[in-house]
């Protein structure tokens, strides 16, 4: 059974309300899991079919898609597009995803996937400021870090170290979510991440600096 | 939020401070926890949010059609109607949903909208967007988006003119009571206004009634709906006139009541063959054609016999935005066939079906008539504080009524008689204790010596009281109204044919081509109606818009994290047990290919892995859907979707099979535990096995209405809890039995084609006619802001023509100089 008919304006609800009342989506099952993981597993079966759980799971996640690619494109017009374009495919795609481990690496990969394509569409190559140094790194974190600063230096890191940070703090993935999506084990992914908040903290260094002046 | 750090982000979780190590600096867990602030400080904004969260459901395929809501009332009601798939190479995405104008605003029902003369060219004009992705310079060119097509220019390039005016569609949302009377005089209607709160948007709408006429005017989009009289515009089933005959009607009725006074085109209706389309023409004689063809600026219906029968208006308010210099038709041209021209052009198909008349009836009264019908009154109240109106359907009930409210709205049974046409003195209106399946029927309508008879799925003959003139024989059917106690079916209204399949059939879909696509047409289905349907879904196809998300030829698409099986390449497979289901893939030429799927699940009956299933071993399967069966073969992985190539299978409990219970849901509690239970319309009780898994706050709130009756199909088990026998449930059907009709969980899902864009366009194209037009984004205009780039209509090349098949075709490129566009 599908749902009912499209909406019409007020005076047609009466007359078609015995139409609706054959194209009345069933119910199913409700989707009330075990635990959160199991309710997210039941909430992607249903938003296959059902436009409103797809809209429980986007809401989900939204923020996290949207934070992963502003950070990486600075722009919150491109972050928008990106994000779009992420939520658009994996509406088109939620039918393969058939139970195919936990959502968000799906969802996150195709994410990346879209970030990728957006920098070899626009060979993106954004200034890199190159300041003098400091050793006052406390001092950096007390001005409270902007998006531009950590965008800028994000640029000048390693391209996996990067990718890690970005997706474990950005996207608030696990370890384990992360590794799925960069094929690396779960210590390689720490790894990353340590190594990048190294990296990071050498750049942001300069980057204060040279907003000062 | 929870994330895989906890709720409270804003603290370095262990699970982060885990991947600094033991020898992170404070300045390091200081820093992750700056960015981790930063991350929950720059949220997207709530518009784009809530925007692209419509955007979503409006494109989601889970109703299996994918129709845009539409201002038109006889959208629904029309017949098979062509499928018109709009692709626009990457519009830019919707911005937020507009506040409201605070100061009055009134709608220009006048007259047409002032559009200023244009004065002398500024000496800077705006930089205008391209008709591409806002932010991206896509590089597909026409050959690239459609490389099996072969373009051939069998018309002129007109060298005129050389500049053209830009407007600006600006937003006008408020609608007050002054500007809907306005409207309603233009009519000649003195009825009382009644405002609404549309369930579709946060816009009031207004509907003014006089006699057996009906304005609606909405707030969503300012758009109206004419009805000069309710009764004949449901029950108009002479052919139509010759279009010459009905565009010349519907012009002079729209000049009479001054609606046109701008220069205009004419077209036959796309969806009914009684409907004039009009278009408003702008500068250089352009015509502004919409994202949606179906629905232009007005529609007029005509009868048969030449009077209207209603007016579907939208008026536009244009702004000038200046007079922009123009390429060449030979240019764009050019361009098209052999230069970059990625985000300049824009495309549009139609899967064409010949318009249909309506197959509706309605049942019409005189005064005097008793009167017996069934329905859930609507209460409406006017906005000059006088009596508020009670109607149903198309009936004004006046008399002694109960208090009707929003909250206790429910089917009536109500008797009485007309005063009216129109209005009838209710003498008796109570609940209805007749059953809702008992006063709607869907079947086959056919013709015995008898009369008219409409057999049902479910075996039932109902042969029809009083049928009306007209009725189309072995066409598929809705009717509502309820049985006689002499067994006959007395019709209230009937949707027959085209009518009723318009919800498969007909449809209107489009694609944001930089957004990754998903636009779809009508079609699709499966169930008792969708098979009655299956000659008009079929005749439309179904139509999607992969690929169209900028990959480039031969990448992947996205990759999917593969599960986690206890197997691996090769190994075999000895006994794996797991619930079969399974799909059809139908294929374009209409047939299909099923396919089968073992679901496994773990000791606490929560899904952990699935294979498809693949060999020649296979038949008999159709037959087991949602048993469990027991599998032996070899573990294969195609890419990473597990296969099982099957050298055989059974059954693990050869008895099983799936039933269906008819009875009430609710909830069981035994020593502390709680599970859903099934009580039978003869008062068996089961519990329904799945929900012993549920968390205990799933039972906080009650899952199903105790008092909507509910079909559970599933498999009787063996075992019992709290001395009820356990049913593995396979579907639930809430508020609504389906006794009598096929068993939902047994029969195989549908899975249409879908069509690659590529293909979409193919072969040899002739394009037959060269032009200047406008496209308006029409269905989306209202909830745009006022700087969004949508609402700048700019002039473009319009290159058309057909397909190899008949499908039309046209193309549309910016024609502004590329100077002008960012």
């Amino acid at each position: 059974m599908t749902n009912s008919i499209i909406a019409l304006p007020e005076r047609c609800v009466s007359i078609l309300a015995l139409m609706e009342g054959f194209f009345k989506a069933f119910s199913g099952q409700n989707p009330i899991l075990m635990d959160e993981a199991e309710e997210e597993k039941r909430l992607i079966l249903r938003a296959v079919q059902d436009p409103k759980a797809f809209d429980d799971l986007y809401r989900k996640y939204v923020n996290r898609v949207y934070a992963y690619h502003l950070v990486r494109t600075n722009s919150r017009e491109e972050a928008e597009d990106l994000t779009s374009q992420t939520f658009l495919s994996a509406l088109e795609c939620l039918s393969g995803f058939r139970n195919q481990g936990n959502f968000s690496p799906w969802l996150f990969s195709i994410a990346r996937r879209k970030l990728i394509d957006h920098y070899r569409r626009t060979e993106n190559n954004p200034v890199i400021q190159d300041c003098a140094a400091t050793n006052n790194l406390e001092e950096t974190i007390d001005h409270k870090l902007t998006l531009q600063q950590v965008s800028q230096a994000l640029l000048h890191l390693d391209h996996d170290r990067v990718e890690a940070l970005s997706l474990r703090v950005f996207g608030q993935l696990s370890a384990a979510e992360t590794g799925q999506i960069l094929s690396k084990s779960e210590g390689a992914v720490r790894n990353l991440v340590y190594r990048a908040i190294k990296d990071l903290r050498e750049q942001l260094i300069p980057a204060v600096n040279m907003e000062e002046k | 939020m929870n994330t895989p750090f906890g709720k409270s982000p804003n603290i370095l979780p262990d699970e982060l401070r885990n991947d600094l190590g033991a020898d992170a600096t404070e300045s390091d867990v200081k820093l992750v926890e700056e960015l981790m602030k930063l991350s929950n400080s720059n949220p997207p904004d709530p518009y784009f949010v809530n925007d692209l969260s419509k955007r979503l459901q409006k494109i989601h395929p889970g109703d299996n059609r994918r129709l845009v809501r539409h201002r038109s009332l006889w959208f629904a009601l029309a017949g098979s109607a062509a499928v018109i798939v709009l692709i626009l190479f990457g519009f830019p995405i919707f911005r937020p949903v507009i506040q409201p104008n605070p100061s009055v605003t009134p709608i220009d029902g006048a007259r047409s909208p002032d559009i200023a003369s244009p004065g002398p060219m500024p000496t800077s004009l705006p930089i205008l967007p391209l008709l591409g992705p806002s932010s991206v310079q896509a590089s597909a060119n026409l050959s690239e988006q459609f490389p099996n097509a072969r373009w051939t220019l069998q018309a002129s390039l007109p060298n005129q003119p050389i500049s053209a005016m830009v407007y600006k569609n600006t937003v006008k949302t408020d609608l007050d009571v002054d500007s809907v009377r306005k409207l309603a005089n233009q009519f000649g209607m003195a009825g009382h206004i009644y405002a609404r709160l549309s369930g579709q948007t946060d816009f009031s709408s207004f509907l003014v009634k006089d006699g057996k006429s009906e304005l609606s005017v909405y707030g969503s989009n300012r758009s109206f709906t004419y009805i000069p009289d309710v009764f004949m515009a449901a029950n108009e089933h002479r052919p139509p006139l010759p279009f010459e005959q009905m565009s010349e009607k519907a012009i002079a009725f729209l000049k009479e009541k001054k609606l046109l006074d701008f220069e205009y085109t004419v077209s036959p209706g796309i969806l009914k063959t009684d409907e004039v389309l009009i278009n408003r023409k702008l500068d250089q004689g352009a015509p502004l054609l919409s994202t949606d063809p179906t629905n232009p600026e007005f529609i007029v219906t005509v009868s048969g016999d030449g009077s209207i029968l209603s007016v579907r208006g939208e008026r536009m308010s244009l702004e000038p935005a200046g007079n922009y210099t123009l390429r060449t038709a030979s240019d764009a041209w050019q361009a098209l066939i052999n230069g970059k021209i990625g985000g300049r052009f824009g495309y549009q198909v139609s899967q064409l079906t010949p318009a249909t008349p309506d197959m509706v009836w309605s049942r019409q009264y005189k005064a005097g008539d008793s009167v017996e019908i069934y329905g859930i009154p609507q209460k409406t109240h006017p906005v000059d504080g006088s009596t508020a109106i009670v109607m149903l359907d198309n009936l004004v009930l006046e008399g002694n009524l109960p208090d009707i409210t929003e909250d206790n709205q429910q089917t009536m049974h109500i008797l009485g008689k007309m005063t009216t046409a129109s209005s009838l003195n209710v003498e008796v209106m109570e609940p209805a204790t007749v059953a809702p399946e008992n006063l709607g029927f869907i079947g086959l309508l056919s013709r015995t010596s008898a009369g008219y008879t409409l057999s049902t799925p479910d075996g039932r003959s109902l042969r029809l009281a009083e049928p009306p003139d007209g009725l189309p024989e072995n066409e598929p059917a809705s009717i509502s109204g309820f049985i006689l106690p002499d067994g006959r079916l007395q019709w209230n209204t009937i949707y027959a044919g085209p009518a009723l399949c318009s919800s498969f059939s007909s449809g209107f879909s489009y694609s944001d081509a930089s957004a990754g696509g998903g636009g779809g047409g009508g079609g699709g289905g499966g169930g008792g109606e969708g098979n009655m349907c299956q000659k008009y879904m079929n005749h439309h196809g179904n139509v999607t818009t992969g690929g169209f998300d900028n990959l480039q030829p031969g990448d992947p698409i996205a990759e999917a994290p593969g599960q986690v099986t206890p197997y691996k390449q090769g190994d075999k497979v000895e006994g794996v047990s797991g619930e079969l289901n399974g799909y059809k893939l139908i294929k374009p030429d209409g047939t299909s290919i099923p396919q089968f799927t073992l679901v496994m699940t773990d000791d606490k009956g929560d899904v952990s892995w699935s294979a498809d299933l693949r060999g020649d071993k296979l038949t008999g399967l159709e037959n087991n859907l949602r048993m469990i069966l027991k599998v032996w073969g070899t573990y294969q992985m195609e890419g990473k979707q597990p296969i099982i190539v099957v050298d055989r299978w059974e059954k693990v409990y050869p008895d099983e099979k799936v039933s269906v219970w008819i009875g009430k849901i609710t909830t069981d509690d035994f020593n502390g535990q709680k599970a859903l239970m099934l009580t039978t319309l003869d008062g068996h009780q089961y519990i329904l096995k799945n929900s012993l898994h549920y968390p205990p706050a799933a039972f906080d709130e009650p899952m199903y209405d105790p008092n909507e009756i509910s079909s559970v199909e599933g498999v009787l088990q063996k075992e019992t809890w709290n001395g009820k026998t356990l049913i593995r449930e396979t579907f639930i059907r809430n508020g609504q039995s389906s006794e009598g009709t096929d068993l939902e969980s047994t029969q195989m899902a549908e899975i249409m084609p879908s069509q690659e864009i590529s293909e979409m366009i193919s072969g040899q194209v002739k394009i037959t006619n060269v032009r200047l037009s406008y496209l308006s984004m029409q269905f989306a205009s209202n909830l745009l802001p006022e700087d969004h780039p949508a609402r700048i209509l700019q002039p473009l090349w319009e290159f058309s023509g057909s397909l190899e098949d008949g499908r039309k075709v046209s193309l549309f490129v910016q024609a502004v100089e590329d100077k002008y566009l960012k």
